[in-house]
Order: C-alpha cells, then sequence, then structure tokens
C-alpha cells in the first residue's frame, strides 16, 4: 500500500477532452473481466469447481440460444421492461407533482412531512404480499407494486430538489414579480433538476428491481418468472440467462434514461452540474 | 431625531413616500419592533444612501420599500402614489448575494433576459438584452456562464439583469459590499452613469460612508434597535462626480464627518438602550 | 449565503427564530411531529368506518388482535429474532468484506480498474434476480439469506472506503512528514481514522439495504424470519395479519436506521454536519 502525496494530486484530464477513445476506455477492466471468466470456465472444466448448479460460461452462452429460439427470452423480456418502464413513467408523473407542490408548500409539507419519512421507511418489499392479498397474482399486482415503490423514490428525491432551492432564487422570482407557473418552470425546476434526476434514476433501478421481485412472488410472467421456473427446473444455464438477462435490462434502461435527458433537456445535466458547483 | 423633508412635494414626483413606518415580527417574547416610526419622502430620480449600524433595519426597510416584507398596519407607506401590496410596479431588488439570485444554469445573456422574456420576443427582446449588457459593459461575455465570471461581473450582470426590465426604482442591498476596492469604484461609477441615463430613482444601503456620499443625493441614517432615522442630509456635491477631485473637496470631506457622525451617534444610542 | 449583517427579519414568514415548533429529533432533518397528522387520521378513519370482516382491508384492530395471536403462539418473536441475527451477521460481514476491498481498491489504481468492469457488474444486478440463483446454489439456509444480503449492502460501504483512501488529503501527508511520522505512525493516527469514518457513512447507507434484501430473500423463500411470517400471512389470507406484519416490519425498521444513524453521528461528532 503505498501512498505517496503526488499520487492525490490527480490532474485529470478536463471533461470533453480530445484525448482519443481508446485510451480512455478501460482496457484493464475488461481484460479483467475476461480474466475471471476465464478463470471461472477453466475451473468448471478441470472439475475444480464441482458446484453442479453453477454453469461454466459457455454453457450459458449455448442456453441463450435456446431460449431465444424458444422465444421464452425475449417474451419474458418485454414483459419485465414494460412494467418497470410503464410503472416508472406514472411514479415520475406522480412523484414530480407531489413533490414540488409539497416542497413549494410550507405548510403543506410540515403537515405531511413526518408520514412521509415514516412511510418511506417501510421497505417496499413488504408492500409485496399485500399487493397480492388484493390484486392476486397478475400482472396489475406487478404495475401496483412498482408505481408504489417507484413513486416514494422520485417523490422524496424531488422534494428535497425543490426544498432545497437557494432562497436568494426564490426572492430573485419574488421582485421581477414572477406568477406561480412560471416560478415553477423557470426556476424551481432547473435548480432542482439535479436532485429529481437522481430520483429519477434511482425509481427507475427501483423499478426493475421490485417488477422481478412480484414476478418471482407471484407473476407468471417476465424474467423473475423465468428465473424459478428455470429454478425449478434444475437449469442452472438457463437460469443464468435470464439472471445476466435482468442486469443487461438495467444497463438498456438506464441507457434509455440518460438518453432521454439528453434528448428532452439539452444541456441541463451540465448545467446542473455547474449549478451545483457554483 | 425625526427631521421632516422639505415641503410637500406631489405625490406624483415621490417615488415613496412614508409616514409612521414600522415593522414588526412575531417571537416567542411577543411581538417585536425591528424598525420604528419612519417618517421620509423619496423623489423621483434621486439617489439615496442609506446607512447605519447593523440591526438598524436597514435591510428589513429595502424590503418594504421592495415588497417583500409587509409593513404594520398602522404604517403609511405609498410607492408612486399607491400603497405598496407586494412588489410594486417597476420596482427591482438587486440583492447582496449574487452568485445565490444569479441562475447558475442560465447563460449570462439568458439570466438578463429573465426580466423580459414573459413581455417581448425574438429581436426586440435581444435589443433590450443587447442594451442593459452594454450598460454594463459585459456584452462580449454574454454567452458564458455565470461561475466563468468574477464577483465583480456577476454582480454587474445582476444589475444588468435589473436594468433591462427599465425600472423606476432599483433598490439595492450593499451592492459593492463584496468586492475589492478597485472593482467597487468602477462599478461606483458605471451606475452613476447609468442613473443618469436613464434617470431612475436608487436607493441602496452600505457599510460604506465613502461610497454613501459619494453616490447619493441625500443620505439617511439608521440607528438603534428598533431602528429610527437618526439623520437625515442632503449631499450637495456638483455632478458628475469624480472618484478624486470630488473627494478631495472640503464639503466632501465636511458631509463624511456629518455621515461618521450619524452613525457614531446611533451606535451610542443604540448602547444606551442596551 | 451571505447575509446583510442586519437580515434580523426573515423574508417569508414573519417567525423570528426563537419560535419553534415542536419536532422530531432527527439527524440533520428537523421534521415537526405534526406532520404524522396525516397518519393518523388515516388510521382513525380506517378504525371507524372500515369493518373487521372485510377480506382486503380489515381494520387496524384487528391487527393488533392478529399480532397478538401470532406472539403467543410462539411465532412472532423467534421470527424477529431470526431476521435480527441474520441482519447483524451479514452487517458485520459486509463492513469486513466491503471495508478491505474498499481500501485495497482505493489504494491501488490497478486493481481499481481491473476488477472495476466486474464488481460494477455485480453491483448492477438486482438483488430480487439473485435470489433464486443463491436458492440453486445454497439452498433454503441463513448461508444463503447473508450471502445475498452481504452482496447488496456492501457497496455503500465498499465505495465510500475506496473514496476516503482516493481522497485523501495531501496536506495531511506533507503534516506527516513534517512531523516525520513513520510508516505505522501514519497508518494509525491519519488513514485509518479516515477510513474507518468512511466506513461509518458506509454502515448507514448499507443498513437500509440490508434490511431490505433480508426480507426481500424471506419473502421470496420463506427462509426462517419476519418476512417469512409475512409470506406466510398472506399465503393464508389472512389480511389482517399481514398488515399487522407489515407495520410492525415497518417500524422495526424504522427503529433501526435510527439507531444506527444515531451510533454513526456519535462517532463521527467532530465532523460538520454533510449531506450523505
Amino acid at each position: 500500500m503505498s501512498i505517496t502525496a503526488s499520487r492525490s494530486v490527480k490532474i485529470s484530464p478536463a471533461p470533453g477532452s480530445k484525448r482519443a477513445w481508446y485510451t480512455r476506455f478501460n482496457w484493464l477492466g475488461v481484460a479483467g473481466l475476461i480474466v475471471i471468466l476465464g478463470i471461472w470456465e477453466i475451473a468448471k472444466r478441470t472439475g475444480l469447481m464441482s458446484f453442479d448448479f453453477i454453469p461454466a460460461p459457455t454453457q450459458i452462452f449455448a442456453a441463450i440460444g435456446g431460449l431465444v429460439q424458444e422465444g421464452a427470452l425475449q417474451s419474458a423480456v418485454l414483459h419485465t421492461a414494460g412494467v418497470a418502464l410503464g410503472g416508472w413513467a406514472i411514479a415520475v408523473v406522480v412523484g414530480v407533482v407531489i413533490g414540488v407542490l409539497l416542497g413549494l408548500s410550507r405548510t403543506a409539507w410540515s403537515w405531511t412531512a413526518a408520514s412521509i419519512e415514516v412511510l418511506r421507511s417501510f421497505p417496499s418489499i413488504t408492500f409485496v404480499p399485500v399487493a397480492v392479498l388484493i390484486f392476486g397474482f397478475s400482472s396489475t399486482m406487478e404495475l401496483v407494486v412498482v408505481v408504489y415503490a417507484a413513486t416514494w423514490q422520485v417523490l422524496i428525491n424531488t422534494l428535497e430538489g425543490v426544498r432545497g432551492v437557494k432562497p436568494g432564487l426564490m426572492e430573485t422570482a419574488q421582485t421581477f414579480q414572477m406568477g406561480q407557473m412560471r416560478r415553477i418552470t423557470a426556476i424551481v425546476l432547473p435548480a432542482a433538476a439535479s436532485k429529481i434526476l437522481v430520483g429519477l434514476k434511482l425509481g427507475l433501478n427501483l423499478a426493475l428491481i421490485l417488477a422481478v421481485a412480484a414476478e418471482v412472488v407471484g407473476n407468471p410472467a417476465g424474467l423473475g418468472y423465468g428465473l424459478t421456473v428455470e429454478q425449478n427446473a434444475l437449469q442452472p444455464a438457463r437460469m443464468f440467462v435470464y439472471f445476466i438477462s435482468v442486469g443487461v435490462l438495467g444497463i438498456i434502461l438506464n441507457a434509455i434514461l440518460q438518453l432521454i435527458i439528453q434528448v428532452a433537456l439539452p444541456g441541463i445535466t451540465a448545467a446542473a452540474e455547474r449549478g451545483r458547483r457554483s | 431625531m425625526q427631521p421632516q423633508t422639505p415641503g410637500s412635494t406631489a405625490q406624483a414626483d415621490l417615488a415613496y413616500s412614508a409616514k409612521n413606518l414600522a415593522v414588526e415580527v412575531a417571537t416567542k417574547n411577543g411581538p417585536k419592533r425591528l424598525i420604528d416610526n419612519l417618517d421620509f419622502q423619496i423623489r423621483k430620480g434621486e439617489i439615496i444612501s442609506i446607512i447605519g449600524t447593523s440591526g438598524a433595519g436597514k435591510t428589513t426597510l429595502l424590503r418594504v420599500l421592495g415588497g417583500l416584507l409587509p409593513a404594520t398596519k398602522s404604517s403609511e407607506v405609498l410607492a408612486a402614489g399607491k400603497p405598496i401590496n407586494g412588489v410594486p410596479d417597476k420596482v427591482l431588488m438587486v440583492f447582496q448575494d449574487y452568485a445565490s439570485s444569479l441562475l447558475p444554469w442560465r447563460t449570462i445573456r439568458r439570466n438578463v433576459a429573465l426580466g423580459l422574456e414573459t413581455k417581448y420576443k425574438g429581436k426586440d427582446l435581444d435589443e433590450r438584452v443587447n442594451n442593459a449588457l452594454d450598460l454594463v459593459g459585459l456584452r462580449k461575455r454574454a454567452d458564458e456562464y455565470p461561475w466563468r465570471l468574477s464577483g465583480g461581473m456577476q454582480q454587474r450582470v445582476q444589475i444588468a439583469r435589473a436594468l433591462a426590465t427599465e425600472p423606476d426604482v432599483l433598490l439595492m442591498d450593499e451592492p459593492f459590499g463584496a468586492l475589492d476596492a478597485i472593482t467597487k469604484t468602477s462599478l461606483q461609477d458605471e451606475l452613476l452613469k447609468v442613473q443618469e441615463k436613464t434617470g431612475a430613482t436608487i436607493i441602496f444601503i452600505t457599510h460604506d460612508v465613502e461610497e454613501a456620499v459619494y453616490l447619493g443625493d441625500r443620505v439617511i441614517a439608521l440607528g438603534g434597535i428598533p431602528g429610527r432615522i437618526v439623520d437625515v442630509f442632503e449631499v450637495d456635491l456638483p455632478r458628475p462626480r469624480h472618484q478624486i477631485q470630488t473627494k478631495e473637496m472640503p464639503e466632501f470631506l465636511h458631509l463624511r464627518h456629518q455621515a461618521y457622525e450619524s452613525v457614531v451617534e446611533a451606535e451610542l444610542a443604540l448602547r444606551r438602550e442596551q | 449565503m451571505s447575509h446583510s449583517t442586519e437580515t434580523s427579519a426573515p423574508t417569508a414568514a414573519p417567525v423570528a427564530k426563537a419560535e419553534r415548533p415542536k419536532k422530531l429529533k432527527r439527524r440533520g432533518n428537523n421534521v415537526p411531529l405534526k406532520g404524522l397528522t396525516p397518519l393518523v387520521v388515516a388510521l382513525l378513519l380506517w378504525q371507524l368506518l372500515g369493518s373487521d370482516d372485510s377480506p382486503y382491508f380489515p381494520r387496524p384492530s384487528t391487527w393488533v388482535t392478529q399480532l397478538v395471536d401470532l406472539s403467543s403462539s410462539g411465532d412472532l418473536w423467534p421470527a424477529l429474532g431470526a431476521t435480527m441475527r441474520s441482519l447483524l451477521l451479514s452487517l458485520l460481514v459486509a463492513t469486513i468484506i466491503g471495508g478491505i476491498l474498499g481500501i485495497l481498491v482505493g489504494a491501488s489504481r490497478f486493481l481499481d480498474r481491473a476488477l472495476g468492469p466486474t464488481l460494477e457488474f455485480f453491483r448492477a444486478t438486482p438483488s430480487s434476480a439473485m435470489v433464486p440463483i443463491g436458492v440453486l446454489l445454497l439452498g433454503y439456509t441463513l448461508t444463503m439469506k447473508t450471502s445475498l444480503t452481504v452482496l447488496a449492502a456492501i457497496w455503500p460501504i465498499l465505495l465510500n472506503t475506496r473514496a476516503a483512501m482516493r481522497e485523501f488529503n495531501p496536506t495531511l501527508l506533507e503534516v506527516a512528514s513534517v512531523f516525520k511520522m513513520s510508516w505505522a505512525r501514519k497508518v494509525r493516527t491519519l488513514i485509518l481514522p479516515n477510513v474507518a469514518t468512511a466506513i461509518l457513512l458506509g454502515i448507514r447507507l448499507g443498513a437500509p439495504v440490508a434490511i431490505i434484501v433480508t426480507l426481500l430473500v424471506e419473502i421470496l423463500t420463506g427462509v426462517t424470519g419476519i418476512g417469512a411470517l409475512l409470506a406466510k400471512s398472506q399465503q393464508d389470507y389472512n389480511s389482517a395479519g399481514t398488515f399487522g406484519l407489515l407495520v410492525l416490519i415497518g417500524l422495526v425498521a424504522l427503529l433501526f436506521n435510527y439507531c444506527i444513524a444515531a451510533i454513526e453521528s456519535f462517532f463521527t461528532r467532530h465532523l460538520p454536519p454533510t449531506a450523505a
């Protein structure tokens, strides 16, 4: 462990620097990943790792083919993605609207904040059994669970963001005699943007987690269900395919979100960063 | 000491007129007066400097004039002849903390446009923004973001933003307090030029007694808790003012002396009350 | 925000600082107690307007009855105990592994970049998807529950430790050289406290995650614990019991997080308040 002063003084290249992409890409990391996969494969082949239930990477690849052929993988992905995204979209609208309303009104906030604090501590997963009781084993149940969990996340972050708008900005709005709507669109939302976006991102990830969880518990559709089916059929390779699909789906969804943000609000993330630093 | 302002000028010529102006807030131990019993009149186009001890209510007074804080019911305060209800028309406030009042996600240009964009569009808007930027000499940096600019420039942006709306009254809370000496003097002169061009009424708070005399037509000194007017005097120095020539005039020294004295007297009055 | 020295009059409502309504004592966040009203009112309305027999929405009083039943039948407290034990065990293991990994990855750029994507992948995978795999590999055991929880809760600890290692204040190192500190002394007096603080913060952030995943595993797999009891309630169509357990779990989670936060703030009370 060598800690030298020179190492701590990092001169990182400025964002958007003109370094070629191949120097910025983490080749070492990819190499590390490949090495680990390689070790895994070898351990399996030579019998070093005899866990029957951990398949070799090659077996997993093979299983992908099978599942795709049956169409099972695609429909599962579409289902889970659909519920997660759809539920998340609803959560965003509800969460942001309520978050802004509560954030702007001191009275409304003081009469509800404690309740929100209490309710948010209830792990969202514990509402799944309740949802199953009420909605049975259905996609409605799954959607309800996703919406419930994601809304809290978005709401709390939006609330924090709105309440964190610097008083100087609000006074500027006042002195320019801005109406409520304009104040919200021109001052509050941009100022709270970075926190709200964090809420959106966390909400999306939460939506995926809960969609899969709901599917495992009882909705016969989607990646979670696929996992359960293959688990019961003792098909580890296929299970891993579903498992990896969930991870990949998560990455794709996050990338889509990032894309949406860049397209709909160009420069907002950069501006929000600057605003946070200034 | 409650000196009266000369004569009763017609309401139409007055930017502000106040009688028995007081501000009260609710506290655990009952209502507390922040300022009390203020009588004054401010003519249109005047430059008024407000000085005084800490806690004497200078900012409170400015906020009342800006419509950001209500006065007590027994106060009578009119802005351009009308009672103050919310922010009065064509009155704008420039805050001391410029960093917190500029919108960091907007360029300088778009910041200056803030007060205009609902009323004007396109070329009209651009022209007005450019004019305001020219007034403070920041046209060249219009497309940058506030964080890139120095403190003095940011404050200029805030001023340009206010001026762009062509206000009748500009209220400034220690606008140059956070700036270094050289930036301060150049901004002072810019402010004077702007006022000459636009004829706006300017009411500003400052801790710098010299600045108060240098810029103002009249100086109002507040003191004591609750804050009261301890002195009002005219600054009879010729315009245009010069940083060097004006400050060497005997009249300037005399007025500066008077201003310091009023602040000191207010400080003593404060100690006596405590 | 730099205030003019006499901003004694607040801008919005003229309520001077001296007067503060009753608040919940919570670290950093001061939330007025009256905010509990909507919750209380909702519960009261439910109690008054609901019925005991409703299959989906039984009255709160029925929840209490069910909980008491579960308690007297000897199911409730052992289950809660099992959950708490596995929770604490998981947090302990997560702290050790997360701390060590964090130090390694924080100190060595090489390791950081080499292990980066692999770690990222594990971090990105939703815990709920891990559960069936965990069951397949380790069965319905405490080991499985602990492993999955550790896997999820490790990240805040690891990341915070890593950050603390990498953002080590270079001036402190210069202070060390000026005082001619030995390597061992440097580690003991400068680095370890810094890392310890980061680990504590990581634990505070990781505790809610640990709770969630522990419960998740219990609910999804029926491994012993209060979550399993909850799932069983639902399977038996015992709505009152389900709601009752839900509230109980929520309150326990609230309490647990509060205690961890209190411990963390006790040990970091020398630090200025920061937003986590």
